[in-house]
């Protein structure tokens, strides 16, 4: 099909004069001899689902609501000059399934957060200052007041809303097989948005200029440097020099405020205007309740539109209440959950701040970990251009009519497998930035293997236990410990205070030992506790 | 006649191939920061700050706007100026009494700039590093 069925069997049935010329030639072009309808192929369903009807208030007058005189209908104001008329009309009116799922308005949901950031980021405009002596104090001050922390709130949280809804509404287009044709072009112009969605979410996240948007960014962009070849160049064309200064600043402010959102409208455009051509796809299996059994029947007196009914008033109404759903959840998050604003950008990171990344990066950081380092480029270059490439390159290799998800099991076994993975790599790496301590309370009497092990496998080994381990130490065997590493030994049974791995976690290690662990909070009071312990009783395994 | 539509045809596109070449040759070379070697020396200290057989120090200067800082390491080959930033994903880098240690993945780095284990795929960068008249002065990254 070229078209979606609502105007093949437009142009199979008997259009009023007033139908657009334009669909009525591209359905008449090819539109002829088709069978009845795609629910009639669907093996699995026994009543084939009806024709989608015409508009369900024709022009004539006949239409569920009624009423109108038989003579050409009366068109308003506007609508007249605007040479609307007809069209409007017929767009309320078209027919759409009458069961829905809230999933078929994550799109119009995405569209929406996307206006509200267009609003509360021209808001944020007005009293932010893109300039590196300014732009944290300009983001201080406008947290400083209730609307202002309120609108920043609103901004940061409908980022994040923004880049889970466009997954959700990318996961269930693919799901539902609604990228194929003729909707490919759909499928590509709302991949090219998810992608100025996270350049949006990159450029926004270093405006406010602390030291988590300077350091995610440091390593954002470092990234980049991984591409064969080309990979230095973008990152300096990236940060406007080598390191991320006052020129990387203004750079990502003109993307953030000026690039990105001219895309974005001009794709948007694209995107919707192709979304208005070809409708909804219809979800085959998905029909009213008791509509089945009314079929049987032979008594559908209750469905008069077959499955249908029109779009106004019904799918506005249900949109309405979707959004106002997802407001909701952002009020509240901009209202109890405040975005946190670290200390100033420090470049020189005089406070031992370790980066962490934006959590859309989590998973990319936890597979990484999984990576040998000479793979570290496949990783963060090879695989985010292989998605991009599968992405957009789906809807034309996969050109199997199937929709059913039953009908595409590799497809949708394969999408399943990256969901989860990406889910889980996600929580991995969330769970992993954020340093869980080995044990709550202090162990009075702790033994190596149940009570120390855990302890340093969840803070130390990172660094001291690869194949080269920090310092020559590795913390990973009991034997490791024991043995110490370039700076001599670090436990002396017996004697916790003299002990240089106690120094170093209390901050007080001699001959220029950094405090551990490096550059995060020092651990639980606790958790040294039990290490003390553990060394005073002897330090056995 | 078909002849003439192309010609037409072909002179428009050309025009516009130019007159798009001409945007984007603008703008890259606007956008293309300069080479990092030509950044202006910094003043950093004298020589005497950096004596033989001590640990390599953090030095700080004003690069774009921003803080930025070095390492001077006083090797036995003469003072060396490496960049501050891990290789891997360019954390910040720590001396860690007997190494430089990352804290983002756990690289280290020898005294003289070496992996010493760790993700890292190469030697600490390296800046220019000029002596005049006693003073240690400083450029950007040449290695
Ligand atoms: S950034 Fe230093 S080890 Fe990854």
């Amino acid at each position: 099909m070229s078209k979606d069925g609502m105007s093949d069997r437009g142009a199979r049935g008997s259009r009023a004069p007033s139908e657009r010329p334009g669909s009525g030639a591209t359905a008449g072009r090819d539109g002829h001899a088709r069978p009845p309808a795609r629910g009639a192929a669907n093996g699995s369903t026994s009543i084939a689902v009806p024709e989608r009807p015409l508009p369900l208030r024709a022009p004539g007058g006949d239409g569920v609501h009624g009423g109108r005189p038989p003579a050409r209908p009366r068109v308003g104001y506007l609508a007249e000059r605007l040479g609307l008329g007809d069209d409007a009309r017929e767009f309320l009116h078209h027919p759409v399934p009458m069961r829905t799922s809230p999933l078929d308005y994550l799109g119009f949901l995405t569209a929406f957060v996307f206006a509200s950031q267009i609003v509360t980021g021209m808001l944020l405009a007005t009293a932010y200052s893109p300039t590196v002596t300014q732009a944290y104090p300009s983001v201080r001050a406008i947290m400083a007041s209730p609307s202002g922390a309120l609108l920043r709130g609103l901004h940061a949280w409908g980022a994040d809303a923004l880049i889970i809804l466009a997954v959700l509404h990318l996961l269930r287009v693919f799901f539902i097989g609604a990228y194929k044709a003729p909707r490919e072009f759909t499928w590509v112009t709302g991949t090219l948005l998810l992608s100025v969605t996270i350049g949006f979410a990159f450029t926004g996240y270093l405006l406010p200029w602390d030291q988590q948007a300077y350091w995610a960014t440091v390593v954002g962009t470092a990234m980049a440097a991984y591409a064969p070849v080309v990979g230095g160049g973008i990152l300096h064309l990236l940060r406007g020099g080598t390191d991320i200064t006052g020129a990387t600043l203004t750079r990502f402010y003109a993307l953030h405020v000026l690039v990105l959102p001219g895309l974005l409208l001009l794709i948007f455009a694209a995107h919707f205007a192709l979304v208005l051509t070809h409708g909804q796809t219809e979800v085959e299996t998905r029909l009213p309740k008791g509509y089945r059994a009314a079929h049987r029947k032979g008594d559908t007196a209750d469905f008069p539109h077959g499955p249908y009914r029109p779009f106004w008033p019904y799918t506005p109404a249900q949109m309405t209440v979707a959004v106002a759903v997802v407001v909701a959840i952002l009020g509240a998050l901009a209202i109890f959950v405040r975005v946190p604003l670290l200390a100033a950008a420090d470049p020189l990171n005089r406070a031992h701040y370790r980066p962490v990344p934006a959590w859309y990066f989590y998973g990319v950081y936890q597979f990484l970990k999984f990576l040998p380092g000479r793979l570290d480029g496949l990783g963060m270059v090879g695989l985010p251009l292989l998605a991009a490439v599968v992405l957009i390159g789906l809807p034309f290799a996969d050109r199997g009519p199937a929709r059913a998800a039953r009908r595409r099991p590799f497809a949708i076994g394969a999408a399943t497998l990256v969901v989860i993975a990406a889910v889980g790599l996600t929580y991995m790496g969330w769970r992993g930035s954020r340093g869980v301590s080995g044990t709550a309370t202090v162990v009075k009497n702790p033994t190596f293997a149940a009570d120390i092990a855990p302890i340093f496998s969840a803070n130390c080994t990172t660094c001291h236990g690869a194949a080269a381990p920090s310092g020559g130490l590795s913390l990973t065997s009991y034997a490791g410990v024991m043995k110490g590493g370039r700076s001599g030994a670090v436990i002396k049974p017996g004697d916790p205070a003299g002990s240089l791995l106690v120094q170093a976690l209390e901050g007080r290690a001699p001959n220029g030992v950094p405090p551990m662990p490096l550059g995060q909070q020092p651990l639980p009071a606790t958790d040294i506790q039990t290490v003390k312990n553990w060394i005073q009783g002897g330090a056995k395994p | 006649m078909p002849t003439r539509r192309r010609f037409l045809l072909w002179m428009a596109a050309g025009i516009w191939a130019v007159m798009l070449a001409g945007y984007a040759a603008v703008a890259s070379l606007f956008l293309t920061p300069r080479p990092s070697a030509a950044e202006p020396l910094q003043d950093v200290g004298a020589v005497t700050d950096f004596p033989s057989g001590s640990p390599p120090k953090l030095v700080t200067y004003t690069g774009g706007g921003v803080e930025d800082g070095v390492y001077i390491a006083p090797l036995p080959t003469g003072l060396v100026a490496f960049d501050f930033h891990c290789t891997h994903l360019q954390c910040p880098i720590q001396w860690a009494g007997t190494e430089f240690a990352c804290p983002c993945h756990g690289s280290t780095f020898a005294e003289d700039g070496r992996v010493l284990g760790g993700p890292a795929p190469r030697p600490l960068h390296r800046h220019r590093l000029v002596i005049q008249n006693g003073r240690v002065r400083i450029g950007g990254i040449v290695s």
